[in-house]
């Protein structure tokens, strides 16, 4: 990885962090709204009293002010007029929904409900184009914003838990605007703009629909709670129902069933931080017991914001709310950003460090990896060679050579003298050791060719080999003939191991026996390599330096059993032997 | 009774030989003479027609072949039994491995010797091969039964219960595997038998005697 590279990825790592951040501050936001649409719901919700007055060359409404306690977007709706009281009584002691368009509409209305005096107070604000645009332009920003922030985090990694992280981001911006479409509708200039209705009326709620289609349907394995294929249908439906309900009927019914999927969508939302806050967490303490320094202090920032996150929306958000119905919306804001920043920037720093200085692991281990393949592979094919030279050139001349001398023997028999005799039968039985020890030589190097060979008939080679080479070693062989191990890789490990312990036995283990046992079921293979050595203290020979262990090749026998997903346990103390033993799940068949 | 006349081929001209002296004490055997390729050794043999042909597995098919390889040595065998079948052939080779055992006894072998095998046990082999029987190891003989045989112990005790007519679920249970493990190897049974359904499975392995 070159220095270019290297700055890439520690640019986006430091986006990641500075998105983090961004992505409380948002749910905070969104929360602010989430709060504002459950007060409305299962609070005061009255709706408004619409109304038009000819008189005046601007559209307008008389409306009592519904939101009065819920700021800040609400409160920019300006109204010409508002009703004070009715019948003496406030409005708010009203929960039915009352709309009109007309000042007469809606007091023929009224009459019609039996009330008899209606107080009108005037406003002195007027709501315009222009502060309709800032005021819902902050709405639209910031779900554009979730969506961009969505999108950097989805592409900027590649662990699983962050890519749902960022689809809450995709799904919470497709709220927001949905959220902000269906506010659009509300406004004064739903009449006169035609651009308010083709673009703020139906194209947010899809826009959010869409979204979270996406959402749900990115492949997230083992996270379905995140990705129901359902559920983006049930907000299309939704959404079109609703839009197409208010903009016919005008309908308040319509947006109370939006604001209901709102707050769906802001609990999906909600469930998406805290599933990725608590595999966070997991990966957390887990990487804390097992001591990984460098991907603990990579999560504690995520962490610490997304802590300081919920604290600040338990205690700033949902307390306010609770005590005094007002949320401290731009407050918590402010709050977070002054808590957040310095930890954040302390964090961002020693990740830059530890990023570099883990890519630079990574690839080391990545042309370790690479070498070791090479030299494995040469290896083979050395042995390969020498086992064929062996098998071409020495064995049959060997042979022959012995053959020969059987012949000379049996020629003289009779005619040479005693000591003749002896050197004759010493000559012939040694070319007959050579042959037979050369030849388990070969056996043990030629490379097996596993797709041809099963596990048990290499295990019965060596066992036999063994006791060949070495009369004193009773091998005892316990092998599943019809072992049914698949897999080259799995039967290739598993001969490795059972050589290298073999070799042990016969060259440090001093044993008068030793136990070859294979033994395979349905869902796991064991093998099993007990002998009644001198046996080793395998703590003390473990944690020893490398220079001063003795050469039992412990370490390859791991690796070989790691390499295919198998658990070894080598138990022994000196004087009592050693028993390895090696267990590979099968895979499923 | 006439002697046993032996051609004996090898690429390695000492083992020939040491085979030579060895086998020209022999009371009952007359040694024809040698070849160092597959070529040479059909050749040889067809013009000399004698009892038993000793054949080094790993050979040459002629002198332009690169190194000596098993691959050659069957074809050899193979062509050997086909120009004169009234030959006996016997293989010798380093290192058996089941393949080869089960090529060369397909191609005609009668027997498959380890070259480490003393010259009494040759002696013995040539003996057995040239009054028609066979030389092989019971390790040799396992090997041959399982390659005709393809099906694994769980196979068949899975077609054992197929057999009585059980159903996937039953058999699970009796085997105490999952269901799905057991519709799997009754789908392996009924590949290897080459049978469209589980009775047809279960009929075809009668017949092949894999089930009384």
């Amino acid at each position: 990885m070159n220095r270019y590279h290297l700055f890439q990825k520690s640019i986006q790592s430091h986006l990641m962090l500075i998105y983090s951040i961004w992505a409380v501050i948002l749910v905070i936001l969104g929360t602010g709204a989430l709060v504002q649409v459950i007060a409305q719901i299962g609070g005061n919700y009255g709706g408004f009293i619409w109304t038009h007055d000819p008189t005046r060359n601007s559209p307008f409404y008389v409306s009592f002010d519904l939101w009065r306690s819920l700021p800040p977007v609400p409160n920019e709706l300006r109204f010409l007029d508002e009703i004070v009281t009715i019948d003496g009584r406030s409005p708010w002691e009203f929960d039915q929904v009352y709309a009109a368009k007309r000042p007469d509409d809606l007091v023929t209305y009224l009459v019609r409900r039996g009330h008899q005096e209606l107080l009108i107070r005037e406003h002195v604000r007027v709501f315009t184009l222009d502060k309709f645009i800032v005021s819902y332009g902050i709405l639209y920003l910031t779900g554009l914003s979730y969506i961009l922030g969505g999108w950097v985090l989805l592409h900027a990694t590649r662990r699983k838990d962050l890519k749902i992280f960022s689809f809450a981001f995709l799904v919470g911006g497709g709220a927001w605007l949905s959220h902000s479409g269906i506010w659009g509708v509300h406004t004064p200039y739903y009449e006169k703009a035609v651009f308010n209705l083709l673009l703020y009326t139906p194209a947010m709620p899809m826009t959010g629909a869409i979204l979270l289609h996406f959402a749900c349907h990115y492949p997230i394995p083992k996270r379905r709670m995140l990705s129901w294929p359902f559920v983006p249908w049930i907000f299309y439906v939704l959404a079109v129902i609703t839009i197409a309900g208010y903009t016919l009927t005008r309908d308040h019914t319509f947006a109370a069933w939006n604001r209901f999927f709102l707050v769906t969508m802001f609990v999906y939302v909600m469930m998406g931080m805290v599933v990725f806050i608590m595999i966070n967490m997991g990966i957390y303490l887990t990487t804390k017991s097992s001591g990984n320094v460098s991907q603990q202090r990579i999560l504690e920032p995520m962490l610490v914001a997304s802590i300081v996150g919920i604290i600040i929306f338990v205690f700033l958000g949902m307390l306010p709310v609770l005590l005094f119905k007002y949320p401290l919306v731009p407050f918590e804001i402010w709050i977070t950003l002054i808590m957040l920043f310095p930890p954040i920037m302390v964090y961002a720093l020693r990740n830059s460090e530890l990023i570099e200085q883990i890519h630079r692991e990574a690839s080391l281990r990545e042309q370790y990896a690479v070498q070791v393949e090479e030299l494995r592979n040469i290896r083979e094919r050395t042995l390969h060679e020498v086992a064929d030279a062996l098998h071409d050139q020495v064995v049959p001349e060997l042979r022959g050579l012995h053959f020969a001398a059987v012949a000379l023997r049996r020629r003289m028999r009779g005619e040479a003298t005693p000591a003749l005799s002896k050197e004759l039968a010493f000559i012939s039985d040694t070319l007959d050791t050579v042959s037979k020890d050369v030849r388990a030589i070969m056996e043990g190097a030629k490379p097996v060719d596993w797709t041809q060979t099963s596990l048990s008939q290499a295990l019965l080679w060596l066992g036999n080999g063994l006791s060949q080479r070495n009369r004193r070693v009773q091998v005892r062989l316990d092998v599943d003939r019809y072992d049914n191990v698949d897999g080259p890789l799995v039967k290739e490990a598993l001969y490795w191991i059972a050589r290298a312990a073999l070799n042990n036995v016969q060259d440090h283990a001093r044993a008068t026996e030793v136990q070859l046992t294979l033994k395979s079921d349905d869902d796991h293979v064991v093998l099993e390599i007990v002998d009644d050595g001198v046996g080793f203290d395998v703590e003390a020979y473990m944690t020893s330096p490398a220079s001063d262990r003795r050469h039992l090749g412990l370490t390859n026998m791991h690796l070989r059993a790691i390499e295919i997903g198998g658990r070894i346990t080598i138990t022994s103390r000196p004087g009592a032997g050693v028993q390895i033993t090696v267990v590979v799940p099968r895979k499923e068949t | 009774m006439s002697p046993i006349r032996i051609l004996a081929v090898d690429d390695s001209e000492t083992f020939l030989r040491g085979m030579e002296s060895v086998l020209r004490q022999e009371v009952d055997m007359q040694w024809m003479g040698k070849a160092y390729h597959g070529a040479q050794a059909v050749d040889r043999a067809c013009a000399m027609q004698p009892d038993v042909v000793l054949i080094d597995l790993r050979l040459c098919w002629d002198e332009r072949s690169r190194r000596p390889n098993e691959a050659d040595g069957v074809k050899t065998i193979r062509t050997l039994a086909g120009h004169c079948p009234n030959i006996h052939i016997l293989a010798i080779s380093g290192l058996w491995e089941q393949r080869w055992v089960v090529q060369a006894v397909n191609a005609g072998a009668k027997g498959c010797l380890p070259k480490e095998s003393t010259p009494e046990q040759i002696a013995t082999a040539i003996r057995l091969v040239a009054q028609g029987g066979v030389a092989l190891t019971p390790e040799q003989l396992v090997w041959l039964r399982d390659s005709v045989d393809p099906l694994t112990r769980r196979e068949k005790e899975v077609l054992a219960l197929l057999a009585e007519g059980k159903s996937d679920a039953e058999i699970a249970r009796q085997l105490g595997i999952a269901t799905r493990t057991a519709s799997k190897h009754v789908e392996n049974l009924r590949d290897k038998l080459e049978a469209r359904s589980r009775w047809e499975a279960v009929i075809e392995a009668r017949r092949r005697g894999l089930i009384s």
